[in-house]
């Protein structure tokens, strides 16, 4: 499944309004020198936290936010799953970015599947490094949906298809059979 | 490499095993790393609230798993770190 990412302009934050939670974070790393605070947990559901990284490669994952775009869209195994996939180099770049204090917006297309079956995922998603009081080193990841499709020419809002199935995405957007496991056990019927 | 120079040497912590509880270790970590905040995430993914002291024990248990693995990491971080300045 290929996977490919784009930078975008940090300006985006202030014209797009889908993009108000990001912007948001982005304006708490800035005006609070890149320390967490509590006001972070207005956004606690949607984000994913990772260790820091000196390394090309998706960090180890600490929380994944129960709202976030990850947890939904992606699966629980989404790190590990990356690798098998083209392109997974280019989602490991931003971390990696990230953890030398640079704010990193990007627009990450992962796209499976072939025919009525293929599906199209599109999302914005800004990783910043913050520190906690004490210093250490905190990456944090928070999405927006840009357009999810299915099929040739059907378009849902994740929140229609997550009305279905929450679980369901993940087995298409990676491509990975997970339709033994019991997590996903009752998502596998819908779109495949 | 992140320039990790500028972290707080954190003094010497008992290890696990000295602490009463899990409670007091989880405790003594947040306040030495300054995870005040991860540990409220945590704690309203786990249990929707952050009084420990009412987590069920299932609540617990997930709170204690998430929560133990990213101080582990800390852990494990300022340990390198500590190494790197010996």
């Amino acid at each position: 499944m290929p996977i490919s990412t784009e930078k975008l302009p940090l300006e985006l934050l202030d014209t797009d309004e889908r993009l108000w939670r990001l912007k948001d974070v982005f304006r708490q790393w800035r005006e609070n020198n890149q320390i967490i605070t509590d006001e972070i947990l207005t956004h606690g559901d949607h984000l994913v936290l990772f260790a820091s990284t000196d390394k090309m490669e998706v960090p180890e994952m600490f929380i994944q936010g129960r709202l976030s775009l990850a947890k939904h869209a992606m699966g629980l195994g989404w790190r590990e799953d990356l690798y098998h996939h083209t392109g997974a180099e280019d989602i490991a770049a931003g971390y990696l970015e990230a953890s030398f204090g640079q704010a990193v917006l990007e627009r990450v297309t992962m796209v499976s599947g072939e025919g009525m079956s293929r599906i199209i995922l599109e999302y914005d998603r800004l990783i910043l490094q913050f520190f906690t009081p004490k210093h250490y080193p905190q990456i944090f990841l928070i999405s927006a949906l840009k357009h999810l499709v299915r099929g040739s020419d059907h378009q849902a809002s994740l929140e229609s298809l997550l009305a279905q199935s929450p679980q369901n995405n993940s087995l298409v957007v990676l491509g990975s059979d997970r339709s033994s496991s019991e997590e996903h056990s009752q998502s596998g019927a819908l779109i495949q | 490499m992140p320039d990790f120079a500028h972290i707080t040497l954190a003094a010497n912590a008992l290890p696990p095993d000295q602490y009463n509880t899990d409670r007091e270790y989880f405790a003594a970590m947040t306040d030495r790393f300054g995870l005040q905040t991860t540990e409220t995430i945590v704690a309203l993914k786990c249990a929707g609230h952050t009084d420990i002291s009412r987590f069920t024990v299932l609540e617990w248990l997930s709170f204690a798993q998430e929560y133990g693995e990213i101080v582990s990491k800390f852990v494990a971080l300022a340990a390198l770190n500590n190494a790197n300045f010996d």
